[in-house]
């Protein structure tokens, strides 16, 4: 099918690889702070994601009907997304602890976002988004290999090597942050556990306390890092999440060139908040986790420190990423203004639900795949009135 | 008002204002005889070819079929029938006019009245009279942002009207030919409403200037309207706010839709040219031979006003500016609302507004790529993309489901779509084939 020329007197100029390269201008700067804090490993994560995707997708394209709308400006910014949701070890030729070769997965990711971009539809008709999908798989696959471990040292940015970390086990004193950390020491990078997986022990009950008793303040005291570590990106994370102001600015930048709509992740980012607030949290675990609805009306908690456990929740979690980057993708997101309102409202919710019973680093991406595959149902429940 | 002084186009004339120096009419107009029925109407009848017809005399024999009596821009014989393009390729018949040489192309002013005068005499006479008069001595075309003015008052004898709305607005701000009509004529135009406003009975009068213009031409208006019940309305003018649909709605909250008419809403609505030719004809007797035109050369960025004759040909009128040379497309309205000419069309058929642009670029669209920019920019909340689709579809379900009703053709969503896809063209496509939307 070959589209028809139109006469066109006046237009834009902004045409469809303007549009993502738009969007590739926002993301630059979650991009810059990864390569920062990840180091040149990062660069290569990024650079094999995406060349590999652009490759497949060249491939591909060719290839039946579905390969017609595919378009590498659109594999290009699908590819980076991919790879800024992907820690920054997996670029290593060593083998890990299996004998398998870690640094396989960059390609195989490339190409399996190809492969659903054409299985999913291609320009503007794929309602589920690839990245996520493919991400989704890498992790059911690889699991644990996907888990990052590392952030280069505060003197060792950019150039530092990742998987140079510090030999000893991970470091368990939590009180000083990765900016007040004295210079120096063994190795390029800092080994430390995840907040993510603090979180998840915790809020699903798992968690096994060390002193027979686990409140939500021992929680955030002594075992979650500083928050200012999170926000800034002084914690072990995918490459392009890691830093959440540079995510912030990224989006805000979107959201000034009219690229995005802020109904989706201002209503995401409230409902989300607000779902955390309510939803029931171990309040307490001894031997068996003390369950509350609305834990901030709980005297033994507080609203401080329920306020406090829904600010890690998000800052630890993706969740700010996808509100910016993926659930406002065209693709994805409902067309009518009051149906976008729904659709961050359903993401907020279930991404509030996922990050505190099944995963907090998955958790986000599984909530948007489900809220877009909504999408045609509330554009088709809330269409826009006309003015006449 | 870029026009040179000295340019050939130029040339002196009482009543034109320093805004729109008169144009040397052609050797050969095509006047115009706009009928109410589209096609198979009967062709109006010429007076005899090789008659010599003096300034404002008819053209033709009088037919209830005719919108206007066509009129004698200047002296000149008649050399028979022809046609003469209209917008989206529609053709009407046209007397051919030739010309003689050095005619002025405006009658000269005839000193004004006082106001109370003219009145009194509306009061004297029918307005059904007044109509007809109207119907008589002026040229009436639907603009696209101006309705039909005698249409609209037919329509005021079975639905009365409590509010004349008169839009010094442009489309265009580039080419702000109502705002430069109400500069030179502020007293003409007054006139025109308040003589409209008299004739349907309405309560109030409004005059609806963009905020931004300068305070001298705000100060003029004012003076015009002091001690009448016109009210001066400012508004923001952004584009396509001088639609009547939307002003419409912005300023009285009536919802108007594509192709009906205000009067449905109990307002006759009409531009700043339509109020000229009205008070020119209240005030002094004159009918309109001439209109104020606005060109646009899109490759010099330069706007160029001038008064020229009714059946003059474009080309001639932009030759004569000095655009011919450079000029590949010619269209009408705003550049968004891609209204292309055709080759013989002529002043008085395709509105006050010429664009000269450079080639029309072929481009290729890509697939809808559901950015939203389309919704998110129409100003009457449809969706375009949709619309397109049930072009291609044939679906008038959803084509009415998508809102084309309400559409008002600005071409806002073909402008902002980054896969250039023809949203205007599948839009004016459904109209044409499900005309009842």
């Amino acid at each position: 099918m070959r589209s028809t020329p139109v006469a066109r007197l006046s237009h834009s100029g902004i045409g469809v690889g303007g549009f993502y390269g738009m969007h590739m201008l926002g993301i630059a700067l979650p991009l810059s702070a990864g390569l920062l804090l990840f180091g040149w490993r990062a660069t290569i994560v990024v650079s094999v994601v995406l060349v590999s995707a652009l490759c497949a997708a060249a491939v591909w394209r060719r290839i039946g009907a579905r390969g017609q709308p595919l378009r590498l400006s659109q594999a290009a910014w699908l590819a980076v997304l991919l790879a800024l949701m992907l820690p920054a070890h997996l670029a290593s030729a060593g083998r890990d602890a299996t004998g398998e070769a870690t640094w396989l997965i960059l390609p195989a990711a490339g190409i399996c976002l190809a492969i659903f971009m054409w299985l999913f539809g291609g320009l503007g008709t794929g309602r589920i988004s690839p990245p996520i999908v493919t991400l989704l798989l890498l992790a059911a696959l690889f699991g644990d290999r996907l888990t990052p471990q590392n952030v280069l040292r505060r003197d060792r940015l950019f150039v530092g090597d990742l998987l140079k970390a510090d030999t000893s086990e991970p470091r368990s004193d939590r009180r000083d942050s990765w900016l007040t950390r004295p210079r120096g020491g063994d190795g390029d990078a800092e080994r430390s556990v995840p907040a993510s997986y603090e979180l998840i022990q915790y809020t699903t009950g798992r968690e096994r306390p060390a002193r027979g008793w686990l409140p939500i303040q021992g929680l955030l005291r002594d075992n979650l890092p500083p928050l200012e570590d999170l926000i800034i990106g002084g914690q072990p994370g995918p490459i392009g999440v890691a830093s959440k102001i540079s995510v912030i600015v990224g989006g805000l930048f979107l959201l000034y060139r009219g690229l995005i709509d802020i109904r989706i992740p201002m209503t995401i980012l409230l409902v989300e908040f607000a779902a955390l607030l309510i939803l029931p949290v171990p309040t307490a675990i001894a031997d068996q986790p003390l369950w509350r609805w609305l834990a901030l009306r709980d005297p033994n908690v507080g609203a401080a420190t329920a306020i406090t456990l829904a600010n890690y929740e998000i800052m630890a979690s993706p969740v700010l990423f996808m509100a910016f980057f993926l659930a406002t993708s065209p693709a994805a997101r409902p067309m009518s203004r009051r149906a976008r309102w729904v659709y961050g409202a359903v993401i907020g919710a279930t991404s509030a639900a996922a990050q505190l019973y099944v995963s907090v680093d998955f958790g986000p991406y599984v909530a948007m795949l489900i809220a877009s595959l909504l999408a045609p149902s509330l554009d088709w429940l809330f269409r826009p009135q006309p003015l006449m | 008002m870029t026009q040179p002084a000295d340019s050939p186009a130029a040339e002196a004339a009482p009543d034109a204002g320093g805004a729109f120096p008169v144009l040397r009419p052609p050797p050969r107009l095509m006047v115009p005889c706009l009928s109410d029925g589209a096609e198979g109407t009967p062709l109006p009848i010429s007076r005899a070819a090789g008659t010599v017809v003096m300034v404002g005399e008819a053209l033709v024999e009088p037919h209830p079929s005719l919108r206007y009596t066509p009129r004698a821009p200047v002296a000149g014989t008649i050399a028979g029938l022809g046609h003469v393009g209209l917008i989206r390729g529609r053709e009407t018949p046209a007397v051919i006019l030739e010309t003689s040489p050095n005619q002025p192309s405006v009658a000269p002013a005839l000193p004004m009245p006082p106001m109370g005068d003219f009145i009194r005499r509306l009061r004297d006479a029918s307005f059904v009279d007044w109509i007809d008069r109207l119907r008589g001595s002026s040229y009436w075309t639907p603009r696209w942002a101006c309705p039909d003015l005698i249409e609209q008052l037919h329509r005021c004898l079975q639905r009365p009207v409590d509010t004349v709305v008169c839009s010094v607005l442009d489309l265009d701000t580039t080419l702000p030919v109502q705002s430069n009509i109400a500069a030179a004529w502020p007293a003409e135009v007054v006139a025109g409403v308040r003589a409209l406003a008299s004739l349907t009975g309405a309560g109030r009068s409004w005059l609806v200037i963009p905020e931004n213009l300068p305070d001298a031409r705000i100060a003029e208006l004012q003076n015009a309207v002091a001690g009448t019940d016109v009210k001066l309305v400012p508004v923001d003018n952004r584009y396509p706010l001088a639609h009547p649909s939307l002003l419409l709605a912005g300023l009285a909250g009536r919802l108007v839709r594509f192709g009906n008419l205000p009067v449905e809403q109990g307002v006759l609505m009409l531009d700043a040219a339509a109020a000229w030719q009205a008070g020119r004809l209240f005030l002094h007797n004159m009918p309109t031979l001439a209109l104020p035109m606005g060109m646009f050369d899109q490759s010099t960025r330069r706007a160029h006003f001038v008064m020229a004759p009714i059946g003059t040909p474009i080309e001639y009128l932009l030759e004569q500016v000095g655009v011919a040379a450079h000029f590949a497309v010619v269209s009408s309205g705003t550049p968004l609302h891609e209204q292309v000419l055709s080759s013989d069309c002529v002043v008085g058929g395709v509105g006050l507004t010429i664009y000269a642009s450079p080639p029309i670029r072929d481009v290729n669209p890509e697939p809808c790529i559901r950015c939203g920019w389309c919704i998110e920019a129409c100003p009457v909340h449809i969706r375009p993309a949709e619309l397109l689709e049930a072009a291609q579809r044939g679906d008038a379900g959803l084509a009415e489901s998508a809102g084309l009703p309400a559409c008002i053709e600005c071409g806002i969503c073909s402008y902002v779509c980054p896969s250039n896809l023809p949203l205007l063209q599948g839009i004016r496509t459904l109209r044409k084939t499900l005309p009842r939307l």
